[in-house]
């Protein structure tokens, strides 16, 4: 099973270190500024990550929208980690909503050592290809106010 | 950008957009809105931390820490004079009828340049916020800017525009 572990392009220790306390041939930790592991397979930056989390078949993110949405709209499997030594909380918030709409599972690193196979199961059970949360963008209005 | 969609007939608009974005999140927004508009045929500009020098990498190094938004907001004085004399001087900031920001707060020192030389600014809320509305939308509020979300939010007496989600 291939699994990514992703923190975006910024730092993200406790999720790192936590993962990397189990060895997994099939993980890879995309580690960002965090430092790197030294038990699994890491990399720091993926370019063009969203064409390449197909490849995965279980993708365990930081609750940053770009990928939280980029997995949402594949329908793919996938838990979040809200990074909570932010200053900010807005992970806390997207965790929120992705577990209050059933969503995706949403991870205490404190529940660590993780059973990948397990998580894999949960996150397919969760998935749902249709569950992509609108309403779009209204361009059309946007530029008509804006715009026009 | 141009190429990364397919386009319709250009509609008649008054001059490009131009738009700015961090990295990550804030970058994978700001992409999403630019094929959304070059797809209605609207010329657009992106500036992103990647690619600009305009925007500084600090949030790279300052964003996990304690004095995150502070050290962001002290750095990005120093850059704001940089900012001015571009979009001054800048052929695509002249063309340009408006701003549009997705943060974070390495995108203030441009978007406040862009309103001194008296372009309409606009912020776009993360798609990631519910509840409440980052540091970055409040300065940029302070700047003037017109904010949009992309969830319906109430914050107190406020209730913004809410466009949909980018995607």
């Amino acid at each position: 099973m291939k699994v990514l572990a992703t923190v975006g392009t910024g730092r993200f220790d406790a999720m790192v270190s936590t993962l990397d306390k189990q060895h997994d041939p099939g993980l890879l930790i995309q580690h960002g500024a965090s430092p790197a592991p030294q038990v699994n397979a890491g990399v720091s930056y993926i370019p063009a990550l969203d064409d390449r989390l197909d490849e995965f078949d279980l993708v365990i993110t930081h609750a940053g929208a770009g990928t939280v949405y980029a997995m949402l709209e594949r329908g793919r499997p996938f838990c979040v980690v809200p990074n909570l030594d932010r200053t900010d909380n807005h992970q806390s918030e997207i965790a929120n909503y992705l577990r209050r709409e059933g969503l995706a599972p949403v991870l205490d690193l404190a529940d660590a050592p993780f059973d990948l196979y397990e998580l894999y199961k949960v996150a397919l059970a969760t998935c749902n290809p249709d569950a992509y949360p609108g309403p779009s963008f209204d361009y059309d209005s946007f530029i008509d106010s804006f715009l026009s | 950008m141009q190429d990364l969609c397919e386009t319709q007939a250009p509609r008649s608009g008054p001059g490009t957009v131009v738009v700015l974005a961090g990295e990550g999140g804030h970058a994978a927004q700001a992409q999403r809105f630019c094929a959304g508009l070059e797809k209605r045929g609207q010329s657009v500009t992106l500036f992103t931390e990647r690619e600009s020098w305009l925007l500084p990498s600090i949030s790279r190094l300052s964003k996990e820490g304690k004095f995150a938004h502070w050290i962001s907001i002290v750095a990005v004085i120093f850059w704001f004079p940089a900012c001015l004399i571009y979009s001054l001087t800048s052929s695509r900031f002249r063309r340009a009828s408006l701003v549009v920001s997705f943060g974070p707060m390495t995108t203030v020192p441009l978007a406040l340049a862009s309103q001194m030389v008296g372009k309409r600014l606009i912020y776009i809320e993360s798609w990631s916020r519910f509840e409440t509305i980052s540091l970055t939308c409040r300065l940029h509020r302070r700047l003037g800017a017109s904010f949009l979300v992309q969830n319906p939010m109430h914050l107190g007496k406020d209730k913004p525009d809410c466009m949909g989600r980018l995607g």
